[in-house]
């Protein structure tokens, strides 16, 4: 059911009781709750509803806030506000006490509609009741107490820097299942080539394991640091004791650090940054973790580079090294320790499959600039670049039938390339309509398979 | 044997019309396309496939008898036959899944076509598939006295401790066939003087002259005790030996029920009832006549006879045949379509296709051997009429004018990449070929510094290359250029009119009086913006005027 037809099944089903506690409490007249079909009309305006929200516990609030994210529920949802009359029995006696709560507290003064999904299934009742917040009445959820302050505050880039020394043969984590390590002089994290998409997979995987939140059959959004995410803002401040009660609603069920714990580990594996107010940390969303930018001059200078110590490389300070760097370098060079370093060198195979314009970047052009033998490289491969293609996923056609050729052509113009004079090329995807048209022109394919 | 004949134009005849080698096939070709999964409870075939196959065997009256009953006394007879001879495979036996089953469950019982059996079959000339179908059916038809048969009329006898369980069926039916072999084609006999016949001649052809005078519990025994003529279930109906006309009562009653079984199911005989008599009744001398067809003494006289394949200048190929020649129908129904009725009636098979170019053609594709003109010269046994060889000749080249190469990559190269050759499948200018194993070719190609781009093209459309590369394919720049075709959009004018309110309780009432008057407005809490269509200006009004108690309300 959709959050409308719950409203409109409340509107036409709802006991006149139920009917007048919501005018009263919204403060419609009896004329507008005269009619139950116009009734949903007057019911999704904005009449009362701040004052209602206004009267709201905070928890109340926030769990409207995670209801207004989640959809329509189910009753067994507001078990983490109410929680139940007994933790046994069947589902009617343990959800009685929390429907009556929710009725009388959210259904009752206008905030939550509810309605009978009417479906083929020999449920209870009380299983098939079915709760909503109508979107309308999102804006007026309060939000959480925050404090504004322009300070950049203080990012954390220890344990970036701890698990990148691990290319090294460094601080080596038996437990993590993520290993950053070479192969075939690239950068792999686990299975997966090295990309800042991956580091962040990473930086989430850590902080779950250093709290031990993870747990089997829990959706990922209940998760307390995926909560705590979606819960902190990337501008505001917030302090660990003002989100507690929002990370209890939204993780219910779930195991749940204390929330200065969950939002230091947070901050010590880069993903918040911290800002002390009043002596007091306050947290928010650490800057997104950005790709290099592909259009700015080369720079003068790069602190983590050393060219000096072996001709033809670059020595790369794993301490300084900023991980879109380390990125761009794991796309276009052959990645190697030597000595306890590690080295970036000439890779023809990886130029040439990298972007013309990852081979342009400002990081590129520094290269060629101050390696010669980078310099050569890239020049060589920009330019047999694009000469030789192989073309993947496609259908190719030997057409002996000049005019058949031409009603494909002008039946699929901009989907098929003509190759020559008897071949053409078109995806596989257009296969059904090339067979209709040579049906219809009495023609048949012959096949041949690879 | 001399009998006598009889006119039947008073009589109601019935002529089995359908062809059961040609509808085992078509329930064969059923199962080797679309498949058959039994049902789970009582193993039968399905409604919804019975009715298909029913649709395909192109007779209104099994479709409608389908939808009606769920599935057809021919359909079930045609799937037995095919079990019976091999030719397809079913579970037959289930699995009782409890303790407490009181039948067996077929789950997942799907009907499989036997490749080994039907190999075998097909390799039969018709008049052996016939005479195997026959042979089946002398073997497993259930007794004529006491079961109905599939095209049966006439009502079974109710038996109970007979001496029936002495006689060897099969060689009763044999004697009858044979007895029937010796009847002229399409003349109407008596029944009634075939009975006399045997009860003169052979008064022991079905029960034989001894009998055990007691049976098995050791009670006495008369010949024909247990068989009752009435549905009652007292004893009075018992048919004494000594009564004049018992022979007819019992072996006269089988003999009638006999020929309305296999040799009509088989289209050996015709049969004509009697007009009068209502059906299911036990009465004697109900099938009142009979007559053989010339279909049956040519299979029985053991002469085989090749079909006769005619090609007309109008491109229709006629096949004659005794029986349904259904190897020269797959050779000639693959050329072309078949234009005659599919059903041949109760004589010699007649079919009639149409050769047709692209049937051709894709014969030709899927066997590169195939000579089509040999071929139908070959069956016809003469040559083919000149304006049919031409255009055939042409048709099968038809065949090679479009080659679809799956599975491929296409290399394009600027400058010659010898090293490509040992995966070249077709050189197609001197900048493109055709390869196989293009992973291994990129791989060769990188490690011998040729920088080679792999484009992944999606499913449904081209990958547009970059703007540096040489290309046949369309460049990155086509997307901005390429103008777009104008797409029509038709724009409906929608005149507005908004009303902001100086205070939010103003506001709310106005909102409050729109909705009752079904009035559809949006409205903008934060600038307290009342917006309506012009044409709903007439209730704004109204609410005004209802308002006007509370709010002296003036518009700007």
């Amino acid at each position: 059911m959709t959050i409308p037809q719950l409203l409109h099944t409340m509107c036409a089903d709802l006991p006149d009781g139920d009917l007048n506690a919501i005018r009263k409490a919204r403060g419609f007249s009896a004329s507008e709750t005269a009619s139950r079909t116009s009734f949903a009309s007057f019911y999704v305006t904005a009449v009362g509803v701040a004052e209602n929200m206004a009267g709201l516990t905070p928890e109340e609030a926030i769990t409207l806030g995670l209801l207004h994210e989640t959809g329509e529920v189910a009753v067994a949802f507001f078990e983490r506000l109410y929680g139940t009359g007994q933790p046994h029995g069947t589902y009617s006696q343990r959800y009685k006490s929390t429907f009556d709560a929710v009725k009388k507290n959210l259904v009752r003064c206008g905030l939550v509609v509810m309605s009978e999904a009417k479906t083929r299934s020999d449920n209870t009742l009380m299983e098939r009741w079915r709760f909503a917040l109508p979107p309308e009445f999102a804006p007026f959820l309060p939000p959480l107490p925050c404090t504004q302050n322009s300070s950049p505050g203080l990012e954390n880039e220890n344990a970036l820097r701890k698990k990148l020394t691990q290319i090294l043969g460094q601080n080596q984590d038996l437990n993590d299942s993520m290993p950053l390590a070479l192969k075939s002089g690239s950068l792999y994290l686990k299975d997966q080539p090295f990309t800042l998409t991956a580091f962040h997979d990473w930086q989430l995987f850590a902080w779950n394991r250093a709290l031990l939140t993870y747990q089997p059959n829990v959706p990922a959004s209940l998760i307390p640091t995926t909560a705590a995410l979606k819960l902190l803002d990337a501008q505001a401040w917030i302090k660990p004791t003002d989100i507690e009660p929002a990370l209890k609603i939204y993780s219910f069920g779930g195991k749940i650090p204390p929330a200065e714990e969950l939002l230091q580990s947070g901050w010590e594996l880069g993903l918040l940054s911290r800002l002390e107010i009043d002596s007091v940390p306050h947290y928010r969303l650490a800057p997104v973790l950005a790709p290099a930018g592909l259009n700015a001059p080369p720079p003068a200078s790069l602190d983590w580079a050393d060219i000096a110590s072996k001709p033809g490389s670059v020595k790369i300070d794993l301490r300084l090294i900023p991980l879109h760097d380390l990125d761009l370098l794991n796309t276009l060079t052959h990645l190697a320790i030597e000595n306890g370093a590690l080295y970036a060198s000439l890779s023809l195979v990886k130029l040439g499959r990298a972007l013309p314009a990852q081979r342009q970047a400002p990081l590129s052009l520094w290269l060629a600039e101050k390696v010669p033998a980078f310099g050569k490289t890239i020049a060589t491969v920009n330019e047999k670049w694009g000469k030789t293609l192989i073309h993947e996923t496609l259908l190719i056609a030997r057409v002996r039938d000049l005019s058949l050729r031409v009603q494909l052509e002008r039946e699929f113009r901009e989907n098929i390339v003509v190759l020559d004079q008897h071949y053409v090329a078109f995806p596989p995807a257009w296969r059904a309509e090339v067979e209709k048209v040579l049906k219809k022109a009495g023609f048949v394919v012959k096949t041949v398979k690879a | 044997m001399q009998l006598q004949t009889l006119d039947p134009k008073d009589l109601t005849i019935f002529a089995n019309e359908r062809d059961i080698l040609r509808d085992l096939y078509i329930y064969l070709d059923y199962i080797e396309q679309r498949g058959i999964k039994r049902m789970t409870r009582s193993n039968e075939i399905p409604k919804s496939d019975a009715i298909k196959i029913a649709k395909l065997l192109g007779d209104s009256e099994l479709v409608k008898i389908a939808q009606e009953s769920g599935g057809t006394a021919w359909g079930n007879l045609l799937d037995q036959l095919a079990h019976q001879l091999a030719l397809i495979d079913y579970d037959t036996k289930g699995t009782y899944i409890g303790y407490s089953s009181s039948a067996p469950t077929f789950t997942d019982n799907y009907v499989t076509i036997n490749k080994v059996g039907l190999k075998k079959f097909n390799a039969l000339t018709p008049a052996a598939q016939e005479k195997k179908i026959l042979e089946n059916l002398l073997v497993h038809t259930a007794r004529e006295l006491e079961y109905y048969g599939v095209l049966s009329t006439l009502a079974s006898l109710r038996t109970y401790d007979t001496h029936l369980d002495q006689v060897k069926f099969r060689a009763v039916r044999q004697f009858l066939l044979d007895l029937l072999k010796k009847c002229a084609p399409d003349v109407w006999y008596s029944t009634a003087a075939l009975v006399a016949y045997l009860k003169t001649n052979h008064p022991y052809f079905l029960l034989p002259e001894n009998l055990p005078a007691k049976n098995r519990w050791g009670s006495p025994m008369t010949r024909y005790k247990g068989i009752r003529e009435t549905y009652d279930y007292s004893n009075e109906d018992e048919i004494l030996e000594d009564a004049g006309n018992a022979f007819e009562r019992v072996e006269g009653r089988y003999v009638e029920r006999f020929l309305e079984n296999i040799p009509l199911i088989l289209r050996f005989v015709e049969v004509a009832y009697d007009p009068h008599v209502e059906n299911n009744q036990l009465g004697l001398d109900q099938l009142k006549a009979f007559r053989v067809t010339a279909r049956f003494l040519r299979l029985m006289s053991g002469k085989e006879s090749t079909p006769k394949v005619t090609v007309q200048p109008n491109f229709e190929v006629v096949v004659e045949s005794d029986f349904y020649p259904v190897g020269v129908i797959q050779k000639i129904g693959a050329l072309g379509e078949q234009m005659s009725s599919p059903n041949s009636g109760h004589g010699a098979y007649i079919g009639i296709f149409q050769l047709k170019k692209a049937a051709v053609a894709a014969a030709q594709v899927k066997n590169p051997d195939l000579d089509v003109i040999a071929l139908l010269k070959n069956l016809s046994g003469r040559d083919l009429p000149s304006n049919v060889q031409i255009e055939l000749d042409e048709w099968a080249g038809h065949a090679d004018q479009f080659t679809l190469y799956e599975g491929f990559a296409l290399l394009e190269s600027v400058n010659e990449v010898p090293e490509a050759d040992e995966f070249t499948v077709e050189r197609i200018s001197p900048s493109l070929r055709l390869v196989r194993n293009s992973g291994q070719l990129f791989s060769m190609l990188e490690a011998l510094g040729c920088v080679p781009l792999r484009v992944w093209h999606q499913t449904g459309e081209l990958a547009l290359i970059a703007e540096t590369a040489v290309s046949l394919f369309p460049k990155e720049s086509a997307a901005d250029t390429a103008p777009l075709p104008a797409r029509p959009v038709k724009v409906r004018r929608v005149v507005t009119v908004s009303y902001q309110f100086p205070d939010a309780e103003a506001f709310e009432s106005i909102q409050k009086m729109l909705a009752e008057l079904h009035c559809p407005f949006h409205v903008d809490s934060a600038t307290r913006t009342v917006s309506l269509q012009q044409k709903e200006q007439d209730k704004f009004d109204e609410a005004v005027q209802h308002l006007q108690d509370s709010y002296a309300i003036e518009i700007e």
